[in-house]
């Protein structure tokens, strides 16, 4: 079986993450994230994300937690795009209760990988509509930062 | 040759990034692919529900069987594909299956993604005949889902897959093969 190709898409900076703990509900222990804003920079396409963007994570109690995020970008041409992501992180769960913090958190420590899906209208970015890419992420002191690759 | 970054072959990775300058350094994050499973579905009936308001949809009922390194088996009935044509084209599958390994233990595999191309090679793939996987772009994300303690690993992983075609009983299905994300 042959690996996939990838290639850059964007790396995606979030700022003004704020987090609310919902605690335990029957999916598991939830914690919001809002995100305020942040910038996409890719070869191809670069913009701001719009504030209202979301991040509904969901801890397993085992050390895993799962992403599940919505953000809405603004390319600096003008048009808007929608992004639904959903992810694993994974590590042993003081790795997480650290990250969770916002405490400084090395990226070796720590598995997180999302898939993501865009939606725009069928102009210049159109292409969006019909690919499938994948996000590898860290945290740093200003926010999570994401690099976005096309699955080729 | 760069090591694949993964969890075995971070450490390694790591220490490579960590002699590079520091601008370098921002772009470090990158993504690799393991294989976790190839699986051939078959398809045993098709109902065609028709235009709704999202584009036109079917239902297909699946069967397959699935292999890779680390588990193997077969789709159990009742394992279906929501298929949505939307307004551009563009196939969105929507796929509840269940997976039985071979020693017995169940494995939900639920996957959305995209199958685009030209409409004329989706209109030759509708009418059951051969298409080459240059033609095409095909690719999924299933999630995993299990109660089972010898794949819990599932619960935690992202995946990606790739779609091939082949004919099977005078339909044209797909071939996935799926990895992991490292």
């Amino acid at each position: 079986m042959s690996d996939l190709d990838t290639k850059l898409l964007m790396k995606l900076t979030l700022e003004d993450v704020a987090l609310r703990e919902m605690g335990s509900t029957p999916r598991g222990e939830r914690r919001f994230a809002t995100i305020g804003g942040g910038r996409f920079e890719g070869p191809d396409i670069q913009g701001a994300v719009m504030p209202g963007g979301s991040d509904w994570m969901t801890g397993r109690g085992n050390g895993s937690v799962v992403m599940n995020g919505r953000l809405s970008l603004r390319t600096d041409d003008g048009h808007v795009i929608g992004m639904r992501y959903r992810g694993a992180m994974d590590g042993a769960a003081g790795v997480l209760a650290r990250h969770a913090r916002g405490e400084p958190v090395d990226e070796s420590e720590y598995y997180l990988r999302f898939v993501t899906y865009f939606e725009t209208t069928l102009y210049k970015y159109g292409w969006l509509n019909h690919l499938v890419a994948v996000g590898v992420g860290r945290r740093e002191a200003a926010g999570p930062v994401y690099d976005v690759y096309r699955v080729l | 040759m760069i090591p694949r970054p993964g969890r075995d072959g971070r450490a390694a990775l790591l220490n490579i990034v960590g002699a590079l300058p520091a601008a370098l350094k921002e772009s470090s994050m990158t993504v690799g692919f393991e294989p976790l499973l190839t699986i051939q579905i078959g398809i045993d009936y098709t109902d065609k529900i028709g235009e709704t308001p999202y584009g036109w949809r079917r239902n297909d009922a699946i069967n397959g069987e699935f292999d890779g390194p680390k588990l193997r088996g077969r789709v159990l009935p009742g394992s279906d594909d929501w298929l949505l044509v939307r307004r551009d084209g563009t196939f969105n599958p929507h796929c509840r299956v269940l997976l039985e390994t071979d020693d017995s233990e169940l494995i939900i595999m639920t996957y959305t993604g995209v199958r685009h191309a030209t409409q004329d090679v989706l209109d030759r793939q509708e009418r059951g005949e051969p298409t080459d996987s240059t033609e095409f772009y095909h690719r999924i994300t299933p999630l995993f889902e299990t109660a089972s303690e010898k794949y819990d690993w599932l619960n935690r992983i992202v995946t990606v897959g790739r779609g091939q075609r082949v004919m099977k009983d005078g339909h044209s299905v797909p071939i996935y093969n799926i990895f992991q994300v490292l």
